[in-house]
């Protein structure tokens, strides 16, 4: 599965990755350029074994025309924000627009305040981003690269729910018998999502008119 | 025996400072001996040889004189020699600009140790003077102020002589450049590291960019800096460019010491918002600032800082862990810094816009060498990736990111000073030939393996000595004289 961590710039993404992918966090981290890549795998309840293809994205707003390109392939996206930086918060909607004009209709998204160590500087209330994630209909978790703590259930969370979800889908096509498989992207590795929700979907591509 | 001459031969006190001049005048009447008459002559003779070797002496080792030379040689320079000609006049210029000075100075600096030798011969001969009075007291110590200063002399000179390494040059321009170029691969020393990458970069500017020419004096900062730093700024960055600005400053060269003290991070700050908020003004850069813009402004901070300490870099951590961070020497890498990272940024300002034509552009050129010289890696790599996820972090920071300061300092000699071929074109050598060197390696890794070898892929290679440093280099010019050689036979 192919999951991009986005959100604004010095948020953590960096470090979200390398915990959850080599159990480690730097303060001496550098600004990512561009894209990195990771990669991990989980094992589901059931005994799957998931593996995850993780994209971080760098986080100024100049280098979205080099990233937006890498959302396209993914079926899920963490979208994460500073907990001790309102701005940071509060920009997390363009950022939800971003997703909506360049990845998949069906991206699995999860907002992820980070930071959470840092209690003492809080801003941004837990209710106040709970309440966001509701009524955009987006998963919520609080994690902390820093102590480590949710950032393995951020990433499980949303690896099971995109599981969850595709195999929910592939049955549902494999009933219909019509589903149309769209590839994504050039890579082997990347799961194919059959979609037989809208029929002449191209998510990936802006539409001027309908 | 004749007696000295009664008044002081003219010449012998001509140019010396008037406090010098009535000493000698007084201490000449008041002579009993030929022997001490000569006590004075080499005394004169020193005192002025010494005089002439320090002003050779600092000329020399202020080699921006020479920069701006080159500089105005290549705006101006011989309208016989081609453009490319005129960019390797330049360069030639700024690297061999030192020797006659330098020359000047060591012949001086060998008159001067002779006239001290007489003057000790002669001093040690002067038996008609007590050695209470105050004309011994006075000869011992001149000659120990001059000993001292001659020694002082010799030594600055013996590093400003690094500057004269290419003593024999060949008479022909493209002969000359690729002898430069040839020696500037084998390393810069560091004493004239900071002037030659100065001269280059402004060099290159003056060849390679359309326009009027633009100047690039340090002076111009301290007008940007008022204009545009601090609350009294006249002209303010906007809140997010200072934000991004100011996060990004503390994750740059975070591990190395010198950048963690808070002059130096501030000077950065600095220099990043000067930049930002003055780009598009009439001599400054035409792109806004993109983050790995500051990753570029630290090789030359610290380059330029070791030069006005005089150390290697390798020795300014140590230096700052013992003494500090010096203020003066900061504020002048400061000032050549920004004027560096402009031009710099000048010349790869394609690769900085919104679209980054100037990325896509290399990296075809990247893709075309490897497709070309090594077809098995190009369908190996084509299958799993893209080369702009393997190269784009390589050309946006100049491959800052991808070595230890030391050798990427020794990577930019090459890619600054090695001819003047257009610097998107040497980087893109560059890339190639580090893909290539990893072919074996890389052909035995497929889609993740591969996507997590090539994010490291100069350290998979490494670790890196001067000696693969060098040899990395030639390779990109080999690559490079072949596409030369091949666009040549390719046009009829």
């Amino acid at each position: 599965y192919t999951v991009v961590l986005i959100g604004d710039s010095a948020v953590g993404k960096s470090n979200l990755l390398s915990r959850f992918t080599r159990d480690e966090f730097s303060l001496e981290s550098k600004s990512t350029i561009g894209v990195e890549f990771a990669t991990r795998s989980i094992s589901t309840d059931d005994g799957k074994v998931l593996k995850a293809q993780i994209w971080d994205t760098a986080g100024q707003e100049r280098y979205r025309a080099i990233t937006s390109a890498y959302y396209r392939g993914a079926v899920g996206a963490l979208l994460v924000y500073d907990i001790s930086k309102y701005e940071t918060f509060s920009n997390v909607e363009r950022w939800l627009k971003e997703l909506r004009d360049h990845a998949e209709n069906h991206i699995e998204v999860m907002l992820v305040g980070n930071k959470s160590d840092l209690r003492h500087l809080r801003v941004v209330m837990t209710e106040d981003a709970e309440a966001f994630a509701q009524e955009n209909g987006i998963s919520f978790i609080e994690t902390s690269a820093l102590d480590a703590s949710n950032v393995e259930e951020a990433f499980s969370s949303i690896l099971t729910k995109i599981y969850e979800k595709v195999s929910r889908k592939s049955m549902n096509s494999d009933a219909a018998g019509s589903g149309k498989t769209k590839p994504m992207a050039n890579n082997a590795s990347k799961v194919i999502v059959v979609d037989n929700e809208n029929d002449d979907a191209a998510p990936a591509k802006k539409k001027k008119c309908c | 025996m004749d007696g000295p001459p009664l008044h002081v031969p003219e010449d012998a006190v001509r140019g010396l400072p008037g406090h010098v001049r009535s000493v000698v005048v007084v201490w000449w009447e008041d002579m009993v001996s030929l022997e001490a008459a000569a006590v004075v002559l080499g005394t004169v003779h020193a005192v002025r040889a010494v005089r002439a070797a320090e002003a050779w002496h600092t000329a020399v080792a202020e080699a921006n004189p020479f920069v701006e030379h080159a500089l105005a040689c290549a705006l101006t320079g011989p309208p016989e020699l081609a453009r490319p000609g005129r960019a390797a006049h330049a360069r030639i210029l700024l690297w061999t600009g030192a020797a006659p000075a330098l020359a000047g100075a060591r012949a001086q600096l060998v008159a001067a140790r002779s006239a001290l030798a007489t003057l000790r011969t002669s001093a040690s001969k002067l038996p008609v003077v007590e050695s209470s009075t105050p004309l011994a007291g006075l000869a011992a110590r001149w000659i120990r102020k001059i000993g001292a200063r001659l020694t002082h002399a010799a030594r600055v000179l013996a590093e400003a002589s690094e500057l004269t390494k290419p003593q024999v040059l060949p008479g022909d321009a493209d002969e000359l450049q690729s002898e430069i170029g040839f020696r500037l691969i084998s390393g810069v020393p560091a004493t004239a590291r900071a002037a030659s990458w100065t001269g280059a970069l402004h060099a290159y500017l003056a060849h390679h960019t359309l326009g009027p020419p633009r100047t690039h004096r340090t002076a111009e900062y301290s007008e940007l800096v008022a204009r545009h730093w601090g609350p009294d700024a006249s002209v303010a960055l906007d809140e997010t460019a200072l934000h991004q600005i100011s996060v990004d400053v503390p994750r740059t060269q975070p591990k190395v010491l010198f950048f963690k003290e808070s002059a130096v991070t501030e000077a950065m700050e600095r220099i990043g918002v000067v930049f930002t908020a003055s780009h598009g003004e009439a001599w400054t850069s035409p792109v806004a600032y993109a983050q790995g813009m500051l990753d570029l402004s630290a090789p030359f901070l610290l380059v330029f800082y070791a030069a006005a300490k005089v150390l290697p870099t390798r020795g300014v951590d140590d230096s700052v862990a013992e003494h500090g961070i010096d203020a003066d020497a900061l504020d002048s890498a400061e000032r050549l810094a920004f004027v560096c990272l402009r031009a710099l940024i000048e010349a790869l300002a394609h690769c900085f816009t919104p679209n980054r034509e100037g990325v896509s552009h290399i990296v075809r050129i990247v893709h075309g060498y490897v497709a070309d010289l090594a077809p098995e890696l190009d369908a190996h790599l084509r299958q799993h990736l893209e080369y702009a996820v393997v190269v784009f972090r390589w050309i946006n920071c100049v491959f800052v990111r991808e070595f230890d300061l030391e050798s990427l300092i020794r990577l930019w000699d090459g890619l600054l000073l090695g001819g003047s071929a257009a610097l998107p074109g040497a980087i893109a050598a560059l890339a190639a030939a580090l893909l290539l060197r990893a072919r074996e390696l890389l052909l035995g890794l497929d889609s993740t393996e591969l996507l997590m070898a090539v994010q490291d892929l100069a350290s998979a290679l490494g670790p890196w000595d001067a000696g693969d440093v060098q040899a990395l280099l030639v390779e990109a010019n080999a690559l490079r004289s072949l596409r030369a050689s091949k666009s040549e036979a390719g046009t009829p």
